[in-house]
């Protein structure tokens, strides 16, 4: 098996993802290379200040108060049993059906007895401190990279500090007719130690849910019959903090015992990586880099992704690349990605393949380059990477709608990068009493403009915000978040100690307030103005039948509280995106009754609207995307990419303009996408944070407001249709 | 072998803090103390990284532990019910944080920094106050994934999937970090 590159086992033992044998090999490197050893010996440091500085920040762990405990019985517990979920889902009690044992099985190690285990800890306490009495003041990194497999008895040096694990191994016997597996291990200087099953994929540890065992002494032996599809075992030391040093170390007894020395082994992708950069001539450039196990060759193409699916670019091909190595090619709008298949020695193995796309190329692609729109293209069942048989790719995309998209929409997937000037201007300014901190707009059907502040809610004239505004005062801490209902009637906002208020949005009365343990940020009226939901809980305040002001809280359990949530314009529609996972659910309201699951890419998504008549759902998303996806397919119709996150969106009254903001930090900038054209226009840039924008009852005006105080009216009659 | 001679197994233990889960949301309070007791520290910590602000964060984290008594019942197990903590903990903060007075000082990815040999003096020196206060001053994404590699104990696919970025991006950012803090403690070097 050839030797991992040196980054490779640089970002295993940053990463916490370091196997026993790439420790071997790692320390076989730092034995003979000290710059090697001070670049290990950076990032050890670097780790031990991290860990110190974030364990300074909590010298107490504050007890929760009484009052937070009588909230349990206000907010009560939504139904469902997740254990009984997880061991039906996560947890199969199924049984590894596992190949004989190349080797006769070990006889097992029987466990330490704790009279046992307390001489050991002794002696070896003992052995500690005599070997520490010489211990030097630079600590040796190569020592004390964890995860030492033999000897079996300490070997402790004099010059290592810090917690070390001194052996680890892990062996598969058979327990009746199953395998099981007996972990032995030793450490120093450690208080504890953790040891969970688990599974490696691509050299990385991904955790299992079957067996983790906490609190464990710093050696002895333990034994457990693992979950179906868990092979691999984790020791982490567990230290009082600040915690310096290698924490984990893992071993795979069960892939060595089925597959050794890996010789049947697939391929497999170790890293794949990019870089985009400016190559000059208004092109930008990428570097690809590969590490692949048990693979003859590589082959690299270029090309593009939608939805997941790779087409081919045509700018690069190459087959018979070496099983590590870096290639570089020109970006452009069809050669955006790149895919690597590593293709193993033995044919009859299926090649390994995997699509990377350059950090940093999204937003400098095409930005010196004209580029076309992308045809829509359906995948064909022979284009996908899992295809039995190999990996079969049209040299040619094929063009096939299915179902040709509402040509209300008139929307045509595309990847353009705005190149136009946005026929846009600033009408006009106004500047926030007192200096106050514009946080959001909106802007009410019956032309109010709404800046939430510090200092509460200011109510402007939309037709001129040269004229003073009324307020809403704020408490001290100012509100959390500001809605104003589609029937213009009420405005609703939270404050931080949790008190949702009603106004009268038309003479600034407070008609009632409610006060919930939830804080209900980040709210949404429903389309019949009669009740308040909230993004992140999983509930929703209605306001009385009879009396507007007596508002009750309730939940909506079919909600979950990792997601966001929003409504419908019809009001009959619940979305919920997955903070964390891209599941992109389409609820009834009413019953929360599942109409239809999608994925989006699984990236942070704060920013979600409908268009007017809820056909068209946009997802703008960390990952520098806005996604416009069909709400009656699930498909994806557009992406708009950006070179930063994307933290609000909004459609116009009849969706032919789109308004989002892209957090570029140091600066914010504003774009607006017009649906005739599919074009993409940045309409304002700035330098500090730009909260969520609005539209004019119109459509031809947008409400910029940022915290220096200042309103600005855009003028977008040049961008709407003619 | 016979089985006589097998070491006693251990019962297989799923992570333990899915039982104090079923217990939540069966409305044990005592779990969610327990459940506090575990990670609370820990959630605490991340918070004070993302809001900078003690009192806030306490706030914030209680607000962790009501969310997840309310959303026990729904929990699938899809993550460890830490990495399930930090999500919410994570979501939380964010909303916090788009709706508080923007920070002064905003600072750019790509510091340049080639002395590689700086940390090195550094570490010498043994001047950890003056890397701990430039870590301050990483964009908040990098210091972020810094955390959550190094202290809470992330592999890279972990944090992916936490922070919504590919493994690359998270590769990317761990370095990108450590670049920014030589270009900071350059820059002090030169003042």
């Amino acid at each position: 098996m050839a030797t991992p590159s040196w980054e490779h086992l640089l970002w295993a033992y940053v990463s916490n993802t370091l196997t026993d044998d790439e420790n071997r090999a790692l320390q076989a490197i730092l034995q003979d290379n000290p710059a090697r050893r001070a670049e290990i010996a950076e990032w050890h440091r670097l780790r031990a200040i991290v860990r110190e500085d974030v364990s300074a920040r909590v010298r107490e762990l504050p007890q929760l108060p009484p009052t937070f405990f009588d909230k349990l019985d206000a907010v009560g517990t939504l139904p469902g049993d997740p254990f009984q979920a997880i061991q039906t889902q996560e947890m199969p009690r199924g049984r590894r059906q596992l190949p004989p044992l190349r080797q006769p099985p070990r006889t097992p190690r029987r466990p330490v007895t704790l009279v046992a285990a307390v001489a050991a800890m002794l002696i070896f306490a003992a052995l500690v401190i005599v070997l520490n009495q010489g211990r030097q003041e630079a600590p040796d990194f190569a020592q004390s990279i964890p995860g030492t497999p033999t000897p079996k008895v300490p070997s402790a040096t004099p010059d290592t500090i810090g917690p070390l694990i001194v052996a680890f191994d892990a062996d598969p016997f058979a327990c009746g007719d199953e395998t099981c597996v007996q972990v032995n291990w030793q450490t120093r200087d450690v208080q504890s130690v953790r040891i969970e099953s688990g599974t490696v994929r691509a050299g990385v540890f991904e955790a299992g849910t079957w067996f983790v065992q906490t609190g464990l002494p710093p050696q002895g032996t333990t034994s457990f019959e693992p979950a179906i599809d868990n092979d691999a075992v984790r020791l982490c030391v567990e230290q009082p903090e600040p915690l310096t040093g290698p924490v984990c170390s893992v071993a795979t007894p069960l892939i060595d015992a089925v597959d050794t020395p890996n010789a049947q082994a697939q391929p497999q992708i170790i890293t794949f990586t990019g870089q985009a950069y400016d190559c000059g001539g208004g092109s930008i450039c990428a570097d690809f880099e590969w590490q692949t196990r048990g693979a003859e060759s590589v082959r690299v193409r270029s090309g593009y992704s939608i939805t997941g699916v790779f087409y081919v670019g045509g700018t690069y091909d190459r087959s018979g690349l070496p099983a590590n190595g870096t290639v570089s090619f020109v970006l452009d709008e069809r050669n955006m990605v790149a895919e690597l298949c590593a293709v193993s020695a033995d044919q009859s193995k299926t090649p390994v393949c995997e699509v990377v796309l350059p950090d940093g190329a999204i937003g400098n692609v095409g930005s010196g380059t004209t580029l076309t729109p992308i045809p829509s293209i359906t995948p064909s069942a022979t284009n996908t990477p899992d295809s039995p048989g190999g990996i079969v790719y049209p040299t040619t995309p094929t063009y096939t709608p299915q179902s040709p998209p509402d040509p209300a929409l008139s929307i045509t997937p595309s990847l353009n990068e705005p190149i136009v000037p946005a026929p846009a201007r600033i009408s006009s300014e106004a500047r926030l009493p007192n200096d106050d901190v514009g946080q959001k707009a909106l802007w009410s059907n019956d032309n109010r403009l709404i800046v939430q502040g510090m200092d509460g809610v200011w109510i402007y004239d939309g037709a001129n915000v040269n004229l003073q505004p009324r307020l809403l005062p704020a408490p001290q801490n100012g509100f959390v978040d500001t809605v104003v209902s589609p029937d213009n009637r009420y405005i609703a906002t939270q404050d931080w100690d949790r008190l949702l208020t009603l106004w009268d949005a038309a003479s600034g009365e407070v008609l009632g307030t409610h006060n919930d343990p939830q804080l209900w940020d980040d709210m949404q009226f429903t389309a019949d103005s009669r009740q308040v939901i909230s993004r992140l809980e999983v509930g929703m305040v209605s306001l009385g039948v009879d009396n507007p002001g007596n508002l009750t809280s309730s939940s909506l359990p079919f909600l979950q509280y990792d997601h966001y949530h929003f409504a419908s314009p019809d009001g009959q529609t619940l979305v919920e995106v997955g903070a964390i996972n891209g599941a992109v659910r389409m609820l009834d309201f009413a019953t929360g009754e599942t109409r239809l699951s999608f994925t989006t890419e699984p990236s942070l998504a704060r920013a979600v609207a409908f268009n007017h008549d809820g056909s068209v759902l946009a997802i703008g998303q960390d990952d520098g995307r806005l996604r416009l996806f069909d709400t009656t397919t699930g498909d994806l119709l557009n992406v708009m990419p950006h070179n930063g996150r994307v933290s609000s969106v909004i459609f116009n009254d009849d969706s032919s303009l789109m308004a989002y903001v892209v957090d570029t930090r140091p600066s914010f900038a504003v774009w607006v996408w017009n649906r005739e054209t599919d074009e993409v226009y940045v309409t304002m840039t700035y330098d500090l944070d730009i909260g969520p924008v609005a539209f004019n009852p119109t459509g031809d005006q947008l409400a910029v407001v940022t915290p220096d105080s200042k309103v600005f009216i855009i003028d977008l009659t040049g961008l709407q249709p003619q | 072998m016979s089985q006589q001679s097998v070491a006693p197994a251990m019962t297989p233990t799923p992570d333990p803090d899915l039982f104090l889960i079923r217990a939540m949301a069966q409305g044990d309070k005592a779990a969610l103390d327990e459940l506090y007791q575990r990670h609370g520290r820990s959630i605490l910590s991340y918070l004070i990284g993302q809001l900078n602000d003690q009192q806030i964060a306490e706030e914030v984290l209680q607000d962790v532990m009501l969310a997840a008594w309310r959303g026990a019942g729904g929990f699938r197990g899809e993550s460890k019910v830490k990495t399930w903590l930090l999500a919410i903990a994570r979501l939380k903060s964010l909303n916090v944080i788009r709706r508080r007075k923007p920070d002064g000082a905003m600072l750019h990815d790509n510091i340049a920094a080639e002395d590689t040999g700086l940390m090195k003096k550094v570490e010498i020196n043994a001047d950890r106050e003056r890397v701990r206060q430039a870590l301050t001053e990483l964009p908040d994404d990098q210091r972020e994934t810094l955390e959550l590699i190094f202290f809470h104990d992330m592999s890279g696919p972990e944090a992916a999937r936490l922070l919504g970025i590919s493994p690359g991006t998270v590769k990317s950012r761990v370095h990108r970090a450590k670049n920014t803090l030589r270009g900071l403690l350059l820059r002090r070097e030169a003042e």
